[in-house]
């Protein structure tokens, strides 16, 4: 009955990471939104809009690959993830030595992945709502090669939005990264 | 005093009839009649899909107008619409929690979800039942709400993870969470951990190979005792079955000579799992194991007193262990002997 599994079974809640993914949320759309509406342009509500709904998405999607792949690894590392949840640290097993390069690693990854699917989703998501950052047709049209193209497609090969959410990406990561590291030292001092 | 009361009574009146039959009222006067109807059904004995099919108009009008309700009357907490919540949590509770199929967990995952597709009909579809394409500012809001209900969707899948990590491994319950960035607890009982009835079923063991045996037997069994807790811990095994912690758990033991005769073994249940402490924790149990000369029986030395006993009996071993596992930080002093 959905009354005990609440009171007894389940006095573990996830209270605090969904109070420290809000935040975090907050956080990365506002520095974001900021970033959108100097760089490309866009209204104040937009760039908030856009902003909100690119975070959202990504953060949905990695949910999606957190909880479908978490159920496939190894055991050792399994373990570890549930001590990083429940206690905020690691313990000693056979993969604690390589721990530190799987973190980095899936970072960096995490990090390009979520610029990538961010700029797809942009493209997307005005796409969608009837006012294309990229005009699809432009890219298709045969041009007759001339002299100076080779020149000028290399200059116009990144779009500006791109380059621009490469640096809101960048941006807002650094600044999770910045609250995760004064967490984890706060804690340290006390 | 009398007008009140009218003014009253024409405030039910008019909430409980009201003027045109195009109300929420009379979805839930249909949702009523349904259920009685459902209840009649069963009584007089009909088919199941009879009264399938009129529980099912039931909760589907329950359902409607509920929510036409909440929105004509504009509750708004926080200023959140609740009303497609509701709807959605009210065809959740029947689709999963009435009929055969998924469970409370897979009604509040999809709860939300179902609740945006709720939203999101009226927005696609108009009153003749045509598709239509929403303004744009209403596309954008509704890719937003729908991510929104994917991420509470995904919190709830997370809560119903971390319940079955703590099925899985019932030892980290014993633990605190204070450290965690995720998770709080709610209730302060603190749970079992699983080295406890492993303990027990190595201390059935342990008496059972040296309870009355010879004493010289008991110290050549302590002086191999690590291949031993071996043959033991194969043994019960089956203890930790029903977890994934069979892994996680190393058995120790160390005797140690007593003043008197005799040994206490203490019997040492490792924890190689996660734990808030980094140094670990480990269970202990002491039994002590005692040389006893066995004492002539009373019936023979009553019946024939003259017979002498055995000069020099062997003294057989007595085991009694402790009751209580207490839980020490670290690891177990390997130079105590």
């Amino acid at each position: 009955m959905p009354f005990d599994l609440l009171v007894e079974e389940s006095a573990v809640l996830p209270l605090r990471a969904v109070a420290f993914q809000s935040l975090l949320l907050l956080l990365a759309i506002a520095l974001e939104a900021g970033l959108l509406r100097q760089r490309l342009g866009f209204g104040f509500q937009p760039s908030i809009r856009y902003a909100a709904t690119l975070n959202l998405f990504t953060t949905c999607l990695g949910w999606l690959l957190f909880l479908g792949v978490e159920p496939l690894a190894p055991a050792p590392l399994r373990t570890q993830i549930i001590s990083y949840v429940l206690f905020g640290r690691f313990y000693e097993n056979e993969l604690l030595p390589s721990l530190g390069p799987l973190i980095v690693a899936t970072g960096l990854g995490i990090f390009f992945l979520t610029f990538w699917l961010k700029a797809k989703g942009l493209e997307w998501l005005t796409f969608m709502l009837g006012q294309p950052i990229v005009d699809a047709r432009v890219a298709k049209l045969p041009g007759r090669k001339r002299f100076g193209d080779l020149q000028r497609q290399t200059e116009v090969s990144t779009p500006a939005h791109t380059l621009a959410l490469l640096h809101a990406n960048a941006l807002s990561f650094s600044a999770i990264l910045i609250l995760l590291v004064l967490r984890y030292l706060l804690e340290r001092a006390a | 005093m009398i007008k009140f009361l009218q003014e009253i009574w024409q405030r039910v009146t008019n909430f409980l009839f009201p003027d045109q039959y195009f109300a929420w009222q009379t979805l839930i006067y249909l949702a009523l009649f349904s259920w009685a109807m459902s209840w009649t059904a069963r009584f007089s004995g009909t088919t199941e899909v009879t009264q399938f099919l009129i529980t099912t108009g039931s909760w589907i009008f329950w359902m409607l107008g509920v929510a036409w309700a909440l929105e004509t009357h504009k509750i708004r907490p926080f200023g959140i619409p609740i009303a497609p919540w509701v709807a959605g949590a009210i065809l959740c509770t029947y689709v999963f929690g009435l009929l055969p199929i998924g469970t409370v967990a897979t009604a509040l995952v999809v709860w939300p979800l179902v609740s945006v597709g709720l939203v999101a009909i009226p927005a696609f579809v108009d009153w003749e039942l045509k598709p239509k394409l929403p303004m744009p500012l209403i596309r954008q809001q509704l890719i937003l709400l729908l991510l929104v209900a994917v991420l509470f969707s995904s919190w709830f899948q997370f809560y119903f993870r971390l319940q079955s990590w703590l099925r899985e491994y019932p030892t980290l319950m014993a633990d605190s969470f204070s450290n965690s960035g995720f998770v709080t607890r709610l209730s302060a009982e603190e749970g079992r951990a699983g080295g406890i009835p492993l303990l027990t079923a190595v201390e059935g063991q342990v008496k059972e190979e040296l309870q009355g045996t010879p004493w010289p037997w008991v110290e050549r069994w302590l002086l191999n005792r690590d291949e031993q807790l071996q043959k033991i811990r194969q043994n019960t095994n089956d203890v930790l079955a029903g977890s994934k912690e069979a892994g996680l758990w190393e058995l120790q033991a160390q005797p140690r000579r007593l003043e008197d005769e005799g040994y206490a073994l203490e019997i040492a249940a490792l924890w190689r799992g996660p734990a808030s402490d980094p140094e670990g924790f480990y269970l202990e149990k002491v039994c002590l194991i005692r040389p006893q000369t066995p004492t002539p029986q009373i019936t023979r030395a009553t019946e024939d007193s003259s017979e002498p006993t055995p000069s020099d009996p062997t003294p057989l071993a007595q085991v009694t262990c402790n009751l209580e596992t207490p839980l020490h930080r670290g690891k177990p002093d390997a130079t105590a002997g």
